[in-house]
């Protein structure tokens, strides 16, 4: 526990990280440390990942063993093949709205439109097409495309991506902005919790939040940005800090949807709270009633949470909404945080502090996911810092952004770091906005480093769009993560 | 004495021993993704020589009579008062690689682009050897040499008993090596 300010950074989930230890529950970071190292091969890009029954194959980084896999390929062509995949799963996380022709995929604005052609001709031309996934697949069936081929279609699986990311975040027709309010003062707001894990279907949901009126219970998200009727279901915690929240005994019932962590059903196992799936319904109103008869013995956790723990804020919506405020402050500086939690990192630390030292630069800082969740944390939402910080909708936080300075004419100026990676949809849509012109970063390791060709590649691939794509050899401090955002002058 | 006791049963063959090896212990870096941009590159300490069936991580066995001290012609070879673990100075070797063929185990390696011989020092001035704290399967284990002994028992009563329970063939001979 000497540790734990390495954790976590905020004095509240280390308190319940503690008296999670002292009841010798088991937490995410103590299957991190037992991880440790992670696979090295696989690390470094160099573990192949074609759709080959011959391996694995794995090429020894130093040189002494295998230099080639089986079938002769080498590392520049695995680890840039390794890219291609991840970037491909991030791309068909995003869904494709426009099934699996070969026309081209619509821009839903002519700014977006205006943007993905011009960026589709450094990158191979034509038009970006939603069958290209499909064409991606069939090219790791079998090693045959030069790494040139696998880094450019990767670039173009990343403007994929965000096009059907655009398309797919369907305009509610609700006001242009909706409010969240997020942080652990949230557990004591009702007597009975219910927490949501994953993304459960709407009409799920709705018929959930009914039945929670009728029992003095309320519904919160355990890190996910859950929309329900034009706003945002309140957020307990960031993503990382999930099973915290369900260790502090104040969760009285787990509705585990799709994308649910498998941790989070296991700890309701061993910590005997009830674990439903979304469409349970009848099993839902049982399991309140159950709550109600037994009340006391359950009710009483042995955390007790802070009511005035609850920070509140408005969420963007809308590339207009954006630029205007970018218009009327006219910041030197565009800086946005996007990402998720990591346990590679104390969580809260490289946004809470990036988010904190930005502000006072003539910047303005947006954010979205876990990121923005840390900056209302750290209470920088605030009256005092409204015109300086602002969170975007999180389904299309970094689409925003470039739209927003799209239309401002400041591209150039924008700077989007990920403070962590957890899905490939995130690698995904951050190669997108490198590749649209951001100047873009991912705070943790990418399995790129076995290949100095493919490094480069991908650089020389973006500087002709006038970005960037820094990502680090290790995982990176906040410092030069703020060193970063600095440079340039900006 | 401390040694790194094999459990060849759990090895699985994945080479992780030798990957951190190298980069923990033949890099300036300490870091593997730093490691592998190197110039010359880091070379491990201990090797994971067969196959997929029969995966074995070599690694020097600190003799207690060990031929490389007599070998070395310029005492570059030296036992550690401490640990009594066979280290080189690096300083003193003269790469002419008496050592590499003295050694009956063949886990003493040349370096030629570093000009010194490598060879497995049990990370002596290190909490735990890097190769033992990073095996996923926990196949590598640091044991008092008089413990040495405890780690193939269990296989070798395994076989006892397997081999008690078939038929007897004639001429083999059946040891209960039960307590």
């Amino acid at each position: 526990m000497e540790t734990i300010h390495l954790k976590t950074v905020d004095p509240i989930s280390q308190e319940i990280l503690l008296a999670a230890a002292r009841r010798e529950i088991p937490l995410l970071w103590e299957r991190f440390e037992k991880m440790q190292p992670q696979d090295g091969f696989l690390r470094l890009g160099l573990s192949c990942p074609y759709g080959c029954l011959q391996g694995p194959c794995r090429i020894d980084p130093f040189g002494r063993g295998a230099d080639r896999g089986i079938c002769g390929l080498d590392r520049d062509g695995m680890a840039a093949a390794l890219f291609l995949r991840l970037v491909l799963y991030g791309c068909l996380e995003s869904g494709n709205p426009f099934g699996i022709s070969g026309k081209p995929a619509p821009a839903q604005s002519p700014v977006w439109e205006k943007l993905i052609s011009r960026a589709v001709k450094n990158f191979g031309g034509g038009n970006l097409s939603p069958a290209e996934p499909g064409e991606c697949a069939q090219l790791l069936s079998r090693p045959m495309a030069d790494p040139e081929e696998l880094i450019r279609r990767a670039l173009r699986m990343g403007l994929l991506a965000l096009t059907f990311a655009e398309k797919n975040v369907k305009e509610d027709g609700g006001p242009r902005t909706s409010s969240i309010s997020a942080g652990y003062g949230l557990l004591s707001e009702k007597k009975w919790n219910i927490a949501i894990g994953g993304q459960p279907e709407d009409r799920h949901l709705k018929a959930l939040a009914k039945l929670a009126g009728q029992e003095e219970a309320q519904i919160l998200s355990l890190g996910a940005w859950i929309p329900l009727d034009g706003s945002y279901l309140p957020i307990v915690c960031s993503s990382g800090e999930g099973e915290l929240a369900l260790a502090s005994g104040r969760i009285h019932l787990l509705i585990a949807g799709p994308g649910t962590d498998p941790a989070l059903i296991e700890l309701c196992r061993s910590l005997g709270i009830s674990c439903l799936f979304p469409a349970d319904g009848k099993e839902q109103k049982k399991a309140l009633q159950r709550l109600r008869r037994e009340g006391e013995r359950l009710g009483s956790g042995s955390f007790t949470p802070d009511s005035a723990l609850i920070e509140k804020a408005q969420v963007i919506k809308d590339a207009g909404d954006l630029a205007q405020a970018i218009r009327k402050k006219s910041p030197k500086h565009l800086c946005f945080l996007g990402g998720a939690d990591t346990p590679q990192q104390s969580l809260g630390w490289i946004p809470g502090e990036a988010a904190a030292s930005l502000i006072g630069k003539d910047c303005l800082v947006g954010a979205w996911g876990d990121a923005a969740l840390w900056i209302l944390k750290k209470k920088l939402c605030s009256t005092a810092y409204e015109s300086s910080v602002k969170i975007l909708n999180p389904e299309k936080g970094p689409i925003l952004a470039l739209q927003a300075c799209a239309a401002t004419n400041r591209i150039k100026d924008l700077k989007i770091c990920y403070t962590g990676l957890k899905t490939c949809k995130d690698l995904a849509f951050a190669l997108g906005a490198a590749a649209l012109g951001a100047q873009v970063c991912a705070a943790v390791p990418l399995p790129l480093w076995g290949s100095e060709k493919d490094r480069k590649l991908l650089m020389e691939g973006l500087a002709t769009q006038g970005a960037e794509f820094q990502h680090f050899d290790h995982p990176p401090g906040a410092q030069e993560i703020l060193d970063w955002f600095s440079r340039n002058g900006k | 004495m401390k040694v790194i006791g094999v459990h060849l049963d759990r090895c699985t063959g994945c080479r992780s021993c030798e990957l951190y090896c190298a980069a923990e212990r033949g890099s300036s870096q300490k870091n593997l993704l730093q490691a592998i941009r190197e110039t010359p590159l880091p070379q491990p300490r201990l090797r994971v020589e067969g196959n997929n069936q029969s995966p074995l991580p070599l690694q020097c066995r600190q003799c207690l009579k060990a031929p490389c001290l007599d070998a070395c012609l310029n005492a570059a070879l030296v036992r550690d008062p401490e640990s009594n673990a066979v280290v080189v100075r690096e300083d003193r070797c003269i790469a002419c690689w008496t050592c590499t063929l003295y050694c009956p185990f063949g886990v003493i390696f040349p370096w030629p682009e570093r000009k010194f011989a490598l060879k497995c020092d049990r990370c002596t001035y290190m909490e735990n050897p890097v190769c033992v704290e990073v095996c996923p399967c926990k196949a590598l284990e640091l044991v008092e040499l008089d413990d040495l002994d405890k780690i193939p028992r269990k296989k070798r009563l395994e076989v006892s008993r397997k081999l008690a329970g078939q038929k007897p063939h004639k001429g083999l001979l059946l040891l209960d090596l039960e307590d």
